[in-house]
């Protein structure tokens, strides 16, 4: 891949997720990961 | 440079696993920072863990898509992959450091590419982290997170922690459980012989982070003037890469083995020479 065409994937990359992390910030959802992250998953150690 | 990442995988375990008290006691921490992901693969139900583990998250959100799809997530996957690539896994994950550290143990070793057994992990990604937790979203309402669910061993380690304190959960445990710790301890015995296995063959998060290598900031830079073609970094690639023709392979963990070896100094990790610019600067 040429120089040129990696540094505008990247930074286009970098915008897409700080504007993703952004939108999801807004709506609350890092509380979801929190929720989630609170609770014993039970899938996650197999006895789901 | 070996120590150098050693030393930051470890701080980077004990970083994202701070609450050792709680695997005494069984308890999750349930403070802020578990709305944070960390990089690497660190299971969310592990009693030390203070974040979340990205996977898992991406996971939940893929199998409860009526609350609408967690873009926080997606974002933060994306800006890891970005950022530092497979570099999280050569430096950043708690499960890279147990598989090298038990790959340290004096058996024979295959030195085998095994490049077939290495789509493996695409298919993993594709089915068990995408595809199943949406199918059984459709038709369930609720889907789970398969690839937690059958294979994770991370969340397994977790598990055992949980069980051995807690009466309820050991007595839940069935045959799902048993089957994660055979899968557990296979890879644990496969680490002993092949290095990483898990990462190399299985490793959906790994999966996803390599294939931002070509693109991401840290990146390995080769002087093709410089480089004598001798071949000693591609002998020292433990991820059985040739790194002048593969530098930015989506199987470098960007474990640095190929800079420090090579005696003309013809590999290097990217943006080094602005950060040394920097420092000069800074020093006048
Ligand atoms: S089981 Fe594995 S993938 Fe799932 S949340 Fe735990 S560490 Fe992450
Ligand atoms: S491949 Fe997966 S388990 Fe291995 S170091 Fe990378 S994120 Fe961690
Ligand atoms: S190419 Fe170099 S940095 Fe990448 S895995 Fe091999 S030795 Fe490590």
């Amino acid at each position: 891949m040429k120089k040129k065409t990696v540094l505008i994937a990247r930074i286009a990359i970098l915008l897409l997720s700080v504007i993703l992390i952004s939108i999801g910030a807004y709506k609350g959802k890092t509380k979801d990961t929190q929720n989630k992250g609170s609770m014993i998953c039970l899938e996650c150690i197999g006895l789901g | 440079m070996d120590k150098r990442r050693k030393i930051t995988q470890i701080l980077i375990t004990l970083l994202y696993n701070p609450h050792l008290g709680n695997i005494l006691s069984g308890r999750l921490h349930t403070g802020k920072s578990k709305g944070v992901c960390v990089p690497g693969l660190n299971c969310y139900s592990c009693p030390a863990a203070a974040g979340s583990c990205p996977l898992g998250s991406l996971q939940q959100t893929l199998g409860n898509l009526k609350k609408g799809i967690n873009t926080y997530v997606i974002g933060t996957i994306l800006l890891f992959a970005a950022v530092f690539g497979r570099f999280v896994c050569g430096w950043l994950c708690p499960f890279g450091l147990i598989q090298e550290l038990i790959y340290k143990i004096p058996v024979p070793k295959c030195m085998k590419r095994l490049k077939v057994l290495g789509w493996l992990k695409y298919a993993v990604l594709v089915v068990l982290v995408i595809l199943l937790p949406v199918i059984t979203y459709i038709e369930k309402g609720m889907g789970y997170p398969a690839f937690c669910k059958f294979i994770c061993p991370q969340g397994t380690i977790g598990g055992l922690f949980l069980i051995r304190a807690s009466e309820t959960l050991r007595a839940q445990a069935g045959m799902m459980f048993t089957v994660k710790v055979i899968i557990l301890i296979g890879i644990v015995i496969c680490s002993a012989f092949v290095f990483r296995p898990f990462c190399r063959f299985i490793c959906p998060l790994g999966a996803i982070y390599g294939l931002f290598n070509r693109i991401a900031l840290v990146r390995i830079k080769v002087d093709k003037g410089a480089c004598t073609d001798c071949g000693t970094c591609k002998k020292a690639c433990p991820m059985r890469l040739d790194p002048v023709k593969e530098c930015n392979h989506a199987d470098c963990i960007r474990c640095g083995k190929c800079i420090a070896d090579c005696p003309v100094k013809a590999l290097s990790f990217s943006g080094k020479e602005g950060i040394e610019k920097i420092k000069k600067a800074a020093s006048k």
